[in-house]
């Protein structure tokens, strides 16, 4: 058991929950996710890390509500309890230690670019940070990020060059969009993939996809990949299996 | 060991019971079959198959058991329980000292006598079939005792050293997890088990079904450990949550690696991407472990004709759930032929009773899927047996040209796991083999870190229940000695 100790409504549909977590927020590493499930029936569900706080022995999770699990989490108040939290699952991002990162985060999934935002600029790195759609998350971002920028200004900073490093978290068709024109540039370009999972720890294989010609895990070897690998279809075709 | 077996074949009740009724006599009596529910009946429901021996079929099969001087079942007990004399106390209706006898040896009677695969270890070797006879049913009887305790008053705390506050950890709660942890606390020591699960238990808790392995049987046991003083953290994963270094500063001296073969393999063949297509540790894990299709939350998907891929009990496992969670055809598609199947006899043929029909010598090639990416044919290819492989047995070879397509809406993937390296690969400079299992001392279970031992499917990469508890044991006697040095 949990506790939820702070609750904050990011958006219309996505909420923070700030939850003790001792343990994970001591191993976390930005990049990484966790696996929650919430009553005795409860299914267990992959959420993104967006912050960690080793002081307070925290973590903050972020919920979009799109189905019943996500809707009862996003539901629950400070003082209430998540029945089990496991993590931290996952690859960390390799943060770079310098040049220039480009963070392309829209809608939730802005919640996954954070702290990869945040690391690379404590690392020693420019970082141009493009938001997009239902922008979460934005006064904290712009307190680590150089540039804050939107869609629009993709092929200037493209254009200009100077881009080392691409890190985008995004609906499949728009990771796909984005890392097309990154990987034009000859930008190394890393995607978030999300996928379906049951434990989280590479025991049932639902979250497979093939990546560079091979059946890999995202929850064991991602969620970040290639983005030069990624079949991206497949990506929204497997997330159609439930 | 061998010779405290034969004292107690000597004593005076012993001699007085073998003498009562002629060893002819007990020959003659036909073999008690296991009661079960019936086919039709039971898959539609998850109860439980097997129902057990009553009192009276107990001690009555327990008299077929000739009480040999030089008992083979002994011998094929791979952790070589002292079984003639736990039958013999069955037979005299002393279920009490029978569960004792089973208690010194083995620490998860009620999960072994039912999912054993005794046909090849102690029932082989009873001395009934050299006769022409039916073995002794041994795992019944295991069952029965270890039920026959479970129903009856409280668990008792077996005889316990005094506490000695050396802490000593456990990592995965299977069954060798479960068996080191109950010698360790008996022996005084301070247990935690870390479990990367939200439920304890491991492949006996996620894997195998509720129909053949009912919860209420692994509970008792782990309130049995905590009974004992052992802690149990569960959602901790060692490598993850917490690292080796970790443990070292949360003053654990020895660490026992059990955390399993929980990685699902795939045949990489065209289409096995598609939805629909899954591997059996999935679908299990969602039924089993999640209680999809049987109230909880967790979603499954369902079909009406379902291949499973497969010949191993799990493949097993997963038919016969998959005619429980509404399959109105269930498919074993098995590369060999029936007799090169790992899948135990009873398995075979309690699957075959409830409809599964058994496709073998066939190996998919190519999965097919319709306009929404979900998978409605497959490709399967005719095999026939050829020269023996390294494992001795006859190896498939493709027959040219016979490939068939037949229409499937459900596929699962049951062709084997491997260990899961989470945690091996986070210790750093531990010893593992090109299978990714842990190497150990066979004699003491120790890795090559002096004080990290190992044992169950993380070293033998897949074995069984009863061996996993043989080696838990056999870690907790050498860590002792170890530590207490």
């Amino acid at each position: 058991m949990n506790k939820i100790i702070a609750k904050e409504q990011l958006s219309a549909t996505v909420v923070k929950l700030v939850v003790e977590a001792p343990m994970i927020a001591k191993s976390y590493q930005a990049g990484q996710f966790a696996i929650v499930r919430y009553g005795e029936k409860g299914e267990r569900i992959p959420l993104t890390i967006c912050e960690s706080d080793v002081k307070n022995g925290t973590i903050s999770l972020v919920v979009a509500s799109a189905g019943k699990t996500t809707s009862t989490i996003s539901s629950l108040n400070a003082g209430e309890f998540l029945t089990d939290v496991t993590g931290p699952l996952g690859q960390a991002a390799n943060i770079p230690t310098s040049g220039t990162v480009l963070c392309y985060g829209s809608d939730s999934n802005i919640a996954y670019i954070y702290p990869i935002i945040k690391a690379s600029k404590a690392a020693g790195c420019k970082v141009i940070a493009i938001l997009d759609g239902d922008v979460i998350l934005e006064k904290e971002i712009k307190e680590c990020c150089d540039i804050v920028a939107n869609k629009a200004d993709l092929n200037n900073i493209l254009e200009n060059g100077g881009i080392d490093r691409c890190f985008v978290s995004a609906s499949a068709t728009i990771m796909k969009e984005i890392s097309e024109c990154t990987t034009a540039k000859g930008i190394p370009t890393e995607v978030a993939l999300y996928a379906i999972m049951v434990d989280g720890t590479g025991m049932c294989g639902a979250c497979r996809l093939t990546i560079g010609g091979k059946t890999r895990f995202v929850c064991v070897e991602g969620p970040l990949f290639d983005a030069t690998q990624v079949n991206f279809d497949e990506v929204t075709t497997r997330l159609k299996s439930y | 060991m061998n010779e405290d077996r034969v004292k107690m074949r000597n004593e005076q009740w012993r001699e007085d019971l073998r003498k009562s009724i002629p060893a002819k006599e007990r020959a003659a009596i036909e073999r008690t079959p296991m009661p079960e529910l019936d086919p039709k009946e039971r898959i539609k429901c998850y109860d439980e198959v097997n129902q057990g021996f009553s009192k009276e079929q107990a001690m009555h099969e327990a008299t077929r058991c000739l009480d040999c001087p030089n008992p083979g079942c002994v011998k094929g007990c791979p952790v070589n329980i002292n079984i003639p004399t736990f039958i013999k106390n069955i037979e005299r209706g002393n279920f009490a000292e029978a569960v004792k006898t089973l208690k010194q040896t083995s620490s998860l009677s009620a999960v072994c006598g039912r999912v054993c695969p005794q046909e090849v270890q102690c029932e082989s070797q009873c001395i009934h079939l050299k006769m022409g006879h039916k073995a002794v049913s041994i795992g019944a009887l295991e069952r029965f005792a270890a039920d026959w305790q479970r129903d009856h008053g409280d668990q008792k705390l077996p005889e316990m050293e005094p506490a000695n506050g050396i802490k000593v950890a456990a990592i995965g709660s299977g069954p060798s997890g479960l068996s080191f942890a109950g010698d360790m606390a008996k022996l005084g020591y301070d247990v935690t088990v870390f479990e990367s699960l939200h439920e304890l238990g491991g492949v006996m808790r996620y894997g195998i079904p509720v129909f053949r392995l009912p919860n209420h049987v692994i509970d008792y046991e782990i309130e049995g450990l905590r009974k004992m003083g052992v802690k149990f953290e569960t959602n901790c994963i060692v490598g993850k949550t917490i690292t080796y270094d970790d443990l070292h500063e949360m003053g654990f001296k020895g660490i026992f690696v059990g955390n399993g073969a929980g990685y699902p393999r795939f045949m990489n063949i065209p289409g096995e991407q598609l939805n629909g297509i899954m591997s059996s540790n999935e679908y299990l894990i969602r039924i089993n472990l999640m209680g999809a299709g049987r109230g909880g939350d967790t979603p499954v998907l369902t079909g009406k004709t379902v291949a499973v891929i497969g010949g191993g009990n799990t493949a097993m496992d997963s038919t016969r759930t998959a005619l429980r969670n509404g399959a109105e055809k269930v498919l074993l598609i098995y590369r060999r032929s029936e007799d090169e199947m790992p899948a135990c006899k009873a398995e075979r043929k309690e699957a075959k009773d409830e409809g599964v029909e058994f496709m073998t010598l066939h190996n998919p090639v190519e999965y097919i899927g319709d306009e929404n990416g979900h998978v409605k044919a497959m490709r399967i290819q005719r095999m026939e047996l050829g020269e023996p492989d390294e494992s001795g047995r006859r190896s498939p070879v493709p027959v040219e040209g016979a490939i068939e397509e037949i229409p499937v809406d459900l596929v699962i993937v049951a062709v084997g796991v491997a260990p899961n390296q989470t945690v091996s690969k986070s210790i750093k400079n531990l010893e593992t083999t090109r299978w990714n299992t842990i190497v150990v001392d066979e004699a003491t279970q120790q890795s090559n870190i002096d004080d990290i031992y190992a044992g169950g499917d993380i070293v033998r990469g897949g074995a069984t229940v009863i061996l996993a508890m043989g080696d838990g044991r056999r870690a907790a006697r050498n860590m002792h000695e170890k530590l207490c040095k």
